[in-house]
């Protein structure tokens, strides 16, 4: 996607996400399915919902993008997150 | 297509020079060794140096100020174009592609977010 928004040479500002919406929480869920009887839970911190990475009170609440301006422009929209994610895990536990 | 990818050594970045290999381009992979991309300098000399027609920018910046409009890497990309100025050509102008973040908004609508909505981020954002 990057590579042919250089090769179009647009410009401005554009949102550019897999499709459907998800939270921290369901992405989790959707990695331990995928990752299915293999996988192992450890105890987790209190990160009370945030992703780990983020400093307290600085993740915003809700954060989905439109790709407004690719769908606008013609742009094919990028695929469900859940299949790049799901080649992911299959790439890590090969 | 010649493009610089900066910030290849992270995951965005060894993915998009990935892809563009793929597509037969002339992939100048930069890495934080290779380019920091907070050094003016070194953004510059990268840019001369590859003359790329296209530069995507997949390494965080660091964080900027509400001040910092603009990063090394735009700032290089609008001036120089990608190419040195010679006598009587034109400056070639490199394409650059950054890749921001969504954290500059606050997350205080209730619907995803356009991107013509006002930004508020609750931290410095890269």
């Amino acid at each position: 996607m990057l590579r042919q928004v250089a090769l179009d040479r647009r410009s401005g500002v554009m949102h550019l996400t897999n499709q459907s919406a998800v939270s921290w929480y369901e992405f989790v869920r959707e990695i331990v399915r995928l990752v299915g009887p293999r996988s192992r839970r450890h105890g987790a911190p209190d990160l009370d919902g945030r992703p780990p990475a983020a400093p307290a009170g600085t993740t915003p609440r809700q954060h989905v993008l439109d790709n407004a301006v690719a769908r606008m422009t013609g742009m094919a929209p990028m695929r469900d997150f859940r299949d790049p994610l799901a080649e992911l895990v299959r790439v890590l536990t090969a | 297509m010649r493009v610089l990818v900066t910030g290849a050594g992270g995951q965005l970045g060894h993915d998009t020079v990935a892809a563009c290999e793929r597509a037969g381009d002339t992939v100048i992979a930069a890495d934080r060794a290779v380019v920091d991309v907070t050094d003016r300098d070194a953004v510059l000399g990268a840019i001369t140096s590859a003359q790329p027609d296209a530069v995507i920018s997949t390494a965080p910046p660091g964080p900027r100020s509400a001040r910092a409009r603009t990063t090394p890497t735009e700032r290089c990309c609008e001036r120089h174009g990608g190419a040195p100025r010679r006598r009587g050509v034109p400056p070639r102008g490199a394409h650059l592609v950054h890749v921001g973040t969504d954290y500059v908004f606050d997350g205080s609508l209730d619907r995803p977010y356009h991107e013509w909505d006002d930004t508020n981020p609750r931290a410095c954002t890269a």
